[in-house]
């Protein structure tokens, strides 16, 4: 839940500029054609956190009285729940791919 | 939260000694006689308040109060409790009146009765924030 | 008392919800109090204004969006004074509710039609609270199935 304004993902949130990709950096996409892993976790997370402040907006309509359409907020509301979840199980999942690589003896 | 089922609860009690009274007015409508003498029934009505201390908000009932309206008077010469005009006192009770009352009384704890429903939901919806 | 943990949920919606549900069970009492007292001989209905209600959340909401601390300091406080003043609004301050012989303006059944919707109300926001706080445990534990 987005307590209120952009969530702030460090590193990653939408309030650190897009860096071009260093020699150095891991995400660094050398493909001719197709969008970076980078760019790809960002705009997930941004999609999520957009889903968020419109949760929230609703939320926040109901409690000033403004709509009482209760099923419009909660299904904003559960939407916003599900790609939260959603985002966090690839997460996971990532990482458990990240330690698995990590592990391996080279 | 559950503080608030007094209130309800006062407004059942209020009402049940309400329809007691009505109760006994109907019973005692034709009630004429008290130790040998015409001395009908007089026809009681409880007092209600707001509960100035203890729960604020609530009902209370602070007495019965007896009808001060006057006897209904018959002509009936032959009745052993007629006076010397031949009058006898009958109570002042009116059963229709009655009926309406027990209605009102009825659908006021009913309403309270569904409103203490009401409380006791929202006060489960609460108790889920822990589940 | 330490604001490292306490800010995450004073930010904004949480909170909010947080205070609408106090207004509900405030307003909850209120119109109890009118149910119970439906016959009581010159009892006036009571009930708390939600006009006001709706209006100081609103500028907590847009004081919490300017990140200021204690957005809702105010509110809490202005919801005490909106819960201790349930004062009587007549028939002539909200415009409806037929003044009977007995100087009572209860009507039975608009007070508990309001019983049914506030509650009704109190069940959502409280619904949507538990729905946050899940929402946060499992951003803490980072476990999606949690909650």
């Amino acid at each position: 839940m987005a307590i209120d304004g952009p969530l702030q993902v460090p590193g990653v949130g939408p309030a650190q500029p897009a860096k071009p990709a260093s020699p150095m950096d891991p995400m660094r996409h050398d493909g001719a054609t197709g969008t970076s892993f980078k760019e790809i976790l960002r705009t997930s997370i941004q999609e999520v956190n957009q889903l968020q402040v419109q949760a929230d907006a609703a939320i926040r309509e109901l409690t000033l009285g403004r709509t009482d359409n209760v099923s419009a907020v909660v299904n904003q509301v559960e939407k916003a729940d599900l790609a939260f979840r959603a985002l966090l199980a690839v997460r996971n999942k990532l990482m458990d791919a990240y330690e698995e690589i990590n592990r391996l003896r080279i | 939260m559950l503080r608030t089922l007094d209130i309800s609860a006062s407004g059942l009690e209020a009402h049940r000694v309400w329809m007691n009274t009505i109760a006994e007015n109907i019973a005692n409508a034709n009630t004429i006689e008290r130790d040998g003498k015409n001395s009908p029934y007089r026809r009681k009505e409880p007092v209600f308040s707001v509960a100035r201390n203890g729960n604020p908000g609530a009902v209370q009932v602070t007495g019965v109060v007896e009808d001060p309206s006057p006897f209904r008077m018959e002509h009936d010469p032959n009745h052993p409790l007629a006076d010397a005009e031949g009058r006898v006192a009958y109570p002042n009770v009116q059963v229709i009146q009655e009926m309406v009352d027990m209605m009102m009384a009825n659908r006021s704890y009913e309403a309270n009765v569904t409103a203490m429903d009401v409380t006791k939901s929202m006060f489960s919806s609460a108790l889920r924030i822990l589940a | 008392m330490s604001q490292i943990f306490a800010g995450m949920f004073e930010g904004g919606t949480l909170a909010g919800l947080e205070r609408s549900i106090d207004f509900t069970s405030e307003r909850h009492r209120s119109l109890l109090s009118n149910v119970a007292n439906a016959d009581t001989p010159g009892y006036r209905r009571r009930d708390i204004d939600a006009v006001e209600f709706h209006r100081e959340l609103s500028r907590a909401y847009e004081r919490g969006a300017r990140r200021v601390d204690g957005a809702f300091g105010g509110l809490d406080k202005g919801n005490q004074r909106l819960a201790a003043g349930a004062r009587p609004f007549g028939f002539a301050s909200l415009g409806r509710g037929p003044l009977r012989h007995d100087g009572n303006d209860v009507s039975v059944e608009r007070e508990m039609a309001l019983l049914a919707q506030n509650a009704g109300e109190y069940s959502a926001y409280s619904a949507l609270l538990r729905k946050g706080f899940r929402q946060l445990r499992a951003a803490i534990t980072g476990r999606p199935e949690e909650g």
